[in-house]
């Protein structure tokens, strides 16, 4: 084998631990490294694909680690509000002072022997990333512990900050309350989250640990004096004295809780029907993509009105399981974890972070969650220790290891090495040549093969790999279309891309669930981890991995306003009315300028426009000769020669001048046929709601004046002119394009199917709405005008028996959306480009793939963290299981750990993988493909089609299961022809399309 | 987006209150009809209807409307409320003073009440988040409005997005933060113009330190004063449209701002080569159309869905002629036996030409439709039922009526098998893939319908052996050697290699041209780069 160089360059990571502390050797070894020669391999990328690329994407060095994070900026604030006692701070790691070795000589030298483990890992303030020893959460903090931190002078903001927490005034509700507040300066983000709490009927909860800080005060041994906890206390009950609490309107949710809309893409999915197995090859494409973005979308909709989705009953819990709380004795109090950022002060810095934290947030937030955890135990530990100094030391002492591991992750998070090109991903972000990018995927995955192939290390992990992280398998799935350009190129999903316009869903929580592979059912969460000393080893891995661990480029569009297209020309105003541009056929539009010609059949002409119907309501009086302000003027059909009629302004001299855009370059003739049958449609109905108005609404004469009196003097010129005293006022924010505000010209008007429907009744309206306006902004001066009720009511029954009548056209008044210029250009800030990590000094909990090379913290907190997975998954929706794969490069074993089942075998990890036939034959094929020099993209080509065989195949077997209720793995080989190896990938890759086959096999 | 935007105000007479709501209705459901998911979508419709008329709101307000005033207002009672509709996607913005539907009118309420009177936020003026499951997730930014005549000379509003999707509106913060600032810098300016132009008339502050204070008098003065509206404070009539647009865009917007690149597998040879037919077929039709001066549509749909039929692997189109047909592999193969079928499948997978003569075209039509399925549809060249005899290179399924004869040199040949003579013994090592298919026939246990899944797993993974061999042999133009090298890793090799071998080049005729093409370009694209 050819000797193993470096070829994907990490991107030089440095650390700053707060002040004391000082990156350790371990960390500062991937910086030398980085700054080696290019070796061959990339020199010959950087060549070509790689040196676009690097133009495309600035990789993760470029973006977000930008700035760098200091561990203590990140500060840690427990607050309690309380019904009795007012609001207490439990704790802010701002007022706790650790005693440094150097304070404390004296006492160290006295007590290095008894030093617990506990006590190293507070030295620096924080872990340093290779700090050996139990993570904070494994750790039992040693009870006898020297009390090593000191509770000091609280910050200056604590109120402050207690008042956002909480708000000003106590809510009722008792779920747990997310906030995030942004303060301006010094610039700090914080987030909050605030719990109902259980307390046990035994002690008066926390109580006691506010005793003990008292006790810390008077404790002249523990070194400065700080204020008295209780006085601080005290203080802010009486701040908040007055308020009561605000009684929320509470819903009730029986009515959508049993409405059959499942609530959780993942739980529906068990319940779903499978879809429809296709009989020919015709399958419906990316049906398991689509559906869970569609359930997504329904899930979290606004239509069905806001329905709990799961998780509600989160509690900070101040009690053991064990002594079970009497609900009745249960008071009101809440609890508030915070974590504050401190930002960058500089402003490109700060930006970053922000936009690293705000699209990572779900993963902030599961680590929240986690140190919450330990907060909560840490509170009834202590409870249980008699002794006050002790038990305020063991509080200390716990919150502080867990924010220490908090800030250590969110560290790693956010500065760790990452693949600064993952293959899939660079793959369907580039347009270009694909070629040198086949090649050298091809030439790692064949290097990796051979060097493997006694141990079958590669199929071993790519067997597992692809059976847990199953987002490729949506990518095999068979088109029915034709492909658009070259063969080879896997197209973009049309019914996905259809589906995020019209039912927006969030494209970054797609793509972390595509990245954990959380698309089967039930729903697991898989990372994989590859261990290794052998560093260049580990980075070839972690690269041909990126291959089969797949998800959706990401893209962010940019819209701007289209520019001011209206702006009135001097001599008088301009009605434009315009269409967006339709973002798929690139189209421009056909302005066509109506002539107010009244020989001209109706049929040619464009409807009225409503926009500037609608503006003149809002006119008052005395701004209409000002500030007319309307922007165009309706247009006027000779059609409308109704009854009222006669107050929309008709023979405008403007009428010339109105341009209208309609319609894209491709509408055809038949297109504008069927636009004006609609327009037909829609004046016939107009007639007819005229007639039958004037029938049915006998009060209309009286409540307003005639309204031929209304626009007929006033006449369209007065209405209509634009004059330039408002112009000022509106065109004064800031000329930035995206302003959107008060941008809108009130009358540009839009015409366009689809938008006729509400013609007839709106023009309808109009006239009574005029003079109701015009009257209630006469009597303005009075307080209140009080006549405006029964005008309403009045109005409103008119206007739906109207409505009624007329089988119920929309009566809202028409305006066009803002036109806007739409340009994209490749999102960084995703999770596709972020967690795939590189090289790491140590295992991390939330990359969806990285490599490191000592397992050592991994054995330690793998369990843990793949429980938290499951209790706080970071994609928001329930998981039924974590996994973790760990292929250990130097042993060269696969184990996956599952949250389910622990390994008995201590030397174990997890369990060993079955090496699956199909894999291990795809490799072997590839292999001897690429020896037999068939050109990278076809052997790529057929790596695709033989991972599409193993999803025909995992349709066969879903079509098989369908009917069983049991299956005996003998009787598939003999019948289908699968192998008991094979068998627990094709399951699962059957999940993603077949919920049902799960139930069977699992 | 699926979110809510609101103005709301704190006014000073009645606290907290909803101005202006713009909501996004989505058209009921985009999906291809899935048995089961359907609810939803019609519960929507439902849901929509019920909105749509004017009690919701009015049962909304009413309550209020008692305590109104013109701050606390937007737009009057009588204003229908704004619509907006992106024709591209189909949703609709709607705005109007309150959500249209009863359970979003307390959403909105509750947000209005946080943002406006719970929530903290530092400086007063700035975005905060916040939220819960049961009442939803809020996005609000404060934010006053100066008023000459106003308490402290100004108002206080807050803009909230609320939405369910939590992590959505968090990873849309910096974005909802950018453009709200705009909107809001934008109602500031205008109303800090009209502030200092009524200062300049009338300077207020003097006013107030001149006017006498008296209890009695001042909170009714000052009532007077609250009644100020937005447009009132900004002069700017239309002010609530603009609203409508600018919070209508800012939904599209946030809803469009990211986009996935999604990508699926490549369609398989039989789709495309489907796809291909069709496209040929349209192009002789418009021919045709060109030159008869146009053929009614009906026909031409009809003689599409005939196509689609022909190729289709299970055509249904027996069905419509009466008389005895086949129904399945399974049944053909129960009705010729085992050994006659065996006989017949391997003629059909080494592509020799099947003739089946009978007086039943309906019959002879099953037979086919049900032996295509051996085959990718590539190498389907069949003439159903003819009067008389087409060459093999023509087609390899012909049916014929029981009197036309056959040619000496088909009847005598090998490479033919007429199925109401049997001849021609197939070799006695058969195609790897026959015997597997036999063995799926074979079990009585498997539907029908997991013997076409087997079956396509079966053609799939030939297909790909196929592809592999153009490659090889076809394009690349490889020697013998490693031809047997290749044939050796496709699994070709061994027992029946000889068939094997057959039925590959056999079914490289069914590729289809696309992909064809698409190899031979890229070889020539790839040696092009090579000889950069």
């Amino acid at each position: 084998m050819t000797p193993i160089s470096d070829p994907w360059s990490l991107r030089a990571a440095s650390l700053r631990h707060g002040h004391t502390s000082r990156p350790c050797g371990a960390t500062r070894q991937p910086l030398k490294r980085d700054i080696m020669a290019p070796t061959l391999l990339q020199k010959l990328f950087s060549k070509k694909a790689g040196a676009a690329a690097a133009k495309d994407y600035p990789g993760p060095d470029l973006c977000w680690a930008s700035s760098e994070l200091d561990l203590n900026q990140i500060r840690l604030i427990v607050y309690q509000d309380c019904e009795r006692r007012g609001r207490q701070v439990l704790f802010d790691s701002k007022a706790i002072r650790k005693l440094d070795a150097a304070d404390q000589k004296n006492s160290d030298d006295a007590q290095t022997k008894t030093q617990t483990r506990c006590y190293k890992a507070h030295r620096s303030g924080a872990y340093t990333i290779n700090a050996p020893g139990a993570p904070a959460a494994c750790q039992p903090c040693d009870g006898e512990a020297l009390p090593s931190y000191q509770y000091t002078r609280p910050a200056s903001d604590v109120n402050m900050l207690g008042e956002m927490m909480f708000g000003s005034v106590a809510m009722s509700y008792r779920g747990s309350t997310l906030k995030i507040h942004y303060i301006r300066s010094p610039p700090q983000l914080m987030v909050s989250k605030v719990f109902s709490t259980r307390v046990g009927s035994t002690t008066g909860s926390t109580s006691t640990l506010q005793d003990s800080f008292e006790y810390i005060h008077q404790e002249p041994a523990a070194g400065k004096s700080c204020p008295s906890q209780s006085g601080l206390a005290s203080q802010n009950s009486s701040s908040i004295a007055h308020s009561t609490p605000v009684d929320m309107p509470s819903r009730g949710h029986n009515e959508d809780g049993d409405s059959g809309i499942a609530r959780s893409a993942s739980l529906s999915s068990l319940l779903v029907t499978p879809l429809p197995s296709p009989s020919s090859s015709l399958t419906s494409s990316c049906a398991s993509s689509y559906q869970r973005r569609w359930l997504r979308s329904q899930t979290t909709s606004l239509e069905n009105g806001p329905v709990p989705r799961w998780g509600n009953e989160e509690i900070f819990s101040l009690s053991d399981e064990s002594c079970s709380s009497n609900p009745a004795v249960i008071r009101r109090k809440k609890i508030a974890v915070s974590i504050i950022f401190s930002l960058p002060e500089k402003e490109e810095e700060n930006r970053s972070f922000q936009d690293f934290f705000f699209s990572h947030f779900p993963l902030f937030e599961s680590h929240m969650n986690k140190l919450k955890t330990a907060i909560e135990k840490a509170m009834i530990l202590c409870r249980r220790i008699a002794e006050s100094s002790q038990r305020v030391q063991v509080y200390l002492c716990r919150v502080m290891d867990a924010l220490g591991e908090f800030r250590t992750t969110i560290w790693n998070l956010y500065m760790a090495p990452r693949v600064t090109e993952p293959v899939w991903l660079t793959m369907v972000s580039q347009a270009a040549d694909k070629s040198p990018l086949c090649q050298r995927f091809l030439q790692e995955l064949t290097l990796l093969t051979e060097h493997t192939a006694k141990s079958h290390f590669l199929a071993a992990l790519l067997t597992a790999v692809l059976t847990y992280h199953l987002a490729w398998v949506p990518t095999v799935m068979p088109s029915d279309h034709p492909p658009i350009k070259a063969f080879s190129e896997k197209q973009r999903s049309q019914t996905v891309d259809m589906l995020a316009k019209s039912h927006p869903y969030n494209p970054l929580w797609a793509q972390l669930g595509d990245l954990y592979g959380a698309v089967g059912s039930p729903v697991r969460l898989a990372r994989t981890v590859v261990v290794g000393r052998r560093r260049e080893l580990v980075q070839r891995v972690l690269q041909v991995l990126t291959y089969f661990i797949r998800c959706s480029d990401l893209q962010e569009n940019v819209m701007r306003h289209a520019g001011q297209c209206a702006e009135a020309p001097p001599g008088g105003p301009t009605l434009t009315t315009t269409l967006e541009r339709g973002e798929v056929e690139r189209s421009e539009y056909v302005v066509v300028s109506v002539q107010d010609d009244p020989g001209k059949p109706r049929d040619a002409e464009a409807p009225p426009s409503l926009g500037g119907l609608g503006a003149a309501p809002s006119s008052e009086p005395r701004h209409m000769d000002g500030a007319g302000a309307l922007g165009g003027l309706p247009q006027q059909s000779p059609d409308l020669r109704g009854p009222r009629s006669v107050c929309l302004p008709q023979q405008s001299p403007l009428l010339n001048r109105v341009q209208f855009r309609i319609g894209s370059a491709d509408s055809t003739d038949s297109d504008l046929e069927s636009r004006q049958r609609e327009m037909d449609q829609s004046y016939r109905q107009y007639r007819e709601s005229l007639e039958e108005s004037s029938e049915t609404r006998p009060a209309g004469g009286d409540l307003e004046e005639p309204p031929s009196d209304c626009q007929a003097q006033t006449g369209p010129s007065e209405h209509l002119v634009q004059t330039p005293e408002l112009e000022p006022s509106r065109k004064t924010p800031p000329p930035n394009p995206e302003s959107s505000a008060s941008r809108l010209q009130g009358a540009t008007a839009r015409l366009g199917p689809g938008r006729l429907a509400s013609y007839g009744s709106v023009g309808r309206k109009l006239p009574v709405r005029l003079t109701g306006d015009i009257r209630r902004n006469e009597s303005s001066d009075s307080a209140l005008g009080d006549s405006d009720e029964e005008e309403a009511s009045s109005e409103q029954t008119g206007m739906r028996r109207g409505t009624e009548a007329h089988g119920g056209p929309r009566e809202e008044q028409e305006l066009p959306l803002p036109r806007s210029e739409t340009f994209s250009r490749p999102d960084v800030n995703n999770f596709g480009r972020s967690l795939f990590g590189g090289y790491c000094p140590q295992y991390m909990p939330d990359f969806v793939l990285h490599g490191t090379g000592s397992d050592e913290r991994l054995k330690l907190c793998l369990y843990s963290d793949l429980e938290h997975t499951v209790l706080h998954p970071a994609l928001d929706e329930p998981i039924a299981e974590a996994v973790c794969i760990v292929a250990d490069a130097d042993k060269l074993t696969v184990q996956v750990a599952t949250s389910q089942r622990r390994v008995t075998d201590s030397s174990k990890i997890g369990k060993d993988v079955l090496v699956s036939s199909l894999v291990s034959n795809l490799l072997h094929s590839i292999l001897h493909m690429a020896k037999l020099n068939i050109s990278p993209d076809f052997c790529i080509m057929h790596l695709e089609n033989r991972l599409q065989e193993v999803y025909f195949k995992s349709k066969m077997l879903s079509e098989y299961l369908k009917g069983q209720k049991r299956v005996h793995v003998k009787e598939l080989s003999l019948v289908l022809g699968i192998e008991s190896s094979d068998l627990p990938l094709l399951a699962a890759v059957a999940s993603t399309h077949s919920p049902h086959v799960a139930q069977i096999l699992l | 987006m699926n979110a809510l935007v609101a103005l709301c105000h704190f006014c000073e007479l009645h606290g907290p209150r909803t101005l202006f709501c713009t909501e996004a209705l989505h058209p009921p459901s985009p999906s291809p009809p899935q048995p089961g998911l359907s609810i939803a979508g019609d519960r929507d419709r439902e849901a929509d209807r019920e909105g749509e008329g004017l009690t919701m709101r009015a049962n909304g307000s009413a309550s209020q409307r008692a305590d109104m005033c013109e701050g606390c207002r937007s737009l009057p009672a009588s204003h229908p409320g704004f619509v907006s509709v992106d024709n591209e996607t189909g949703i609709r913005f709607l705005s109007h003073q309150h959500p249209r539907q009863p359970q979003l009118f307390s959403v909105v309420r509750q947000a209005c009440v946080r943002s406006l009177s719970c929530e903290v936020c530092p400086g007063r003026e700035g975005p905060i988040f916040f939220g819960d499951e049961q009442h939803g997730f809020v996005f609000s930014h404060t934010f006053f409005i100066k008023d000459s005549l106003a308490r402290g000379f100004q108002r206080w509003y807050s803009i909230v997005i609320v939405a369910m999707d939590r992590i959505y509106l968090i990873n849309s913060w910096p974005f909802l933060l950018r453009h709200l600032k705009l909107t809001i810098q934008g109602l500031q300016n205008t109303a800090l113009k009209v502030f200092d132009s009524e200062q300049c008339v009338c300077p207020q502050r003097a006013v107030r330190m001149n006017s006498v204070f008296s209890p009695a008098v001042f909170p009714h003065q000052r009532s007077g004063n609250a009644a100020r509206s937005l447009p009132s404070l900004t002069q700017h009539p239309d002010l609530w449209a603009s609203l409508h647009s600018s919070f209508s865009w800012l939904l599209k917007a946030c809803g469009s701002r990211l986009t996935e690149k999604l990508l699926e597998g490549a369609p398989t040879e039989d789709t495309l080569v489907l796809i291909e037919r069709q496209t040929e077929q349209e192009e002789e039709m418009i021919g045709w159309e060109g030159a008869e001066g146009g053929c009614s549509l009906p026909q031409r749909n009809q003689s599409d869905n005939e196509l689609g039929r022909d190729f289709l692997c299970d055509g249904g189109k027996g069905e419509e002629l009466p008389g005895p047909k086949f129904k399945s592999l399974r049944h053909l193969r129960q009705v010729l036996g085992a050994v006659e079928f065996r006989q017949l499948a391997w003629h059909v997978l080494m592509g020799n030409q099947v003739i089946w003569r009978g007086p039943d075209p309906s019959l002879i039509q099953s037979a086919f439709s049900v032996l295509k399925a051996l085959l990718p549809v590539g190498c389907v060249r069949s003439v159903p039922y003819s009067p008389q005899y087409e060459e093999a290179y023509r087609c390899n399924f012909l049916g014929l009526s029981p009197d036309v004869p056959i040619p000496a040199h088909v009847s005598s040949s090998e490479f033919a098998v007429l199925v109401d003579v049997v001849n021609a013994e197939p070799n006695a090592q058969c195609p790897t893939l026959l015997n597997k298919v036999e063995v799926a026939l074979s079990n009585e246990n498997l539907s029908v319908e997991v013997v076409s899944h087997c079956l396509l797993c079966l053609k799939e993974e030939w297909m790909n052996k196929v592809k592999v061999l153009f490659k090889f042999s076809k394009v690349d133009g490889r020697g013998r050697e490693d031809t047997q090298k290749v044939l050796a890793l496709l699994g070709a090799t061994g027992p029946g290699e000889d068939d094997n071998v057959r039925l590959l080049k056999f079914w490289i005729t069914g590729l289809s041209k696309t992909y064809k093409s698409h190899l031979m370009t890229a070889v020539r694209g790839g040696e092009r780069t090579l000889s950069q």
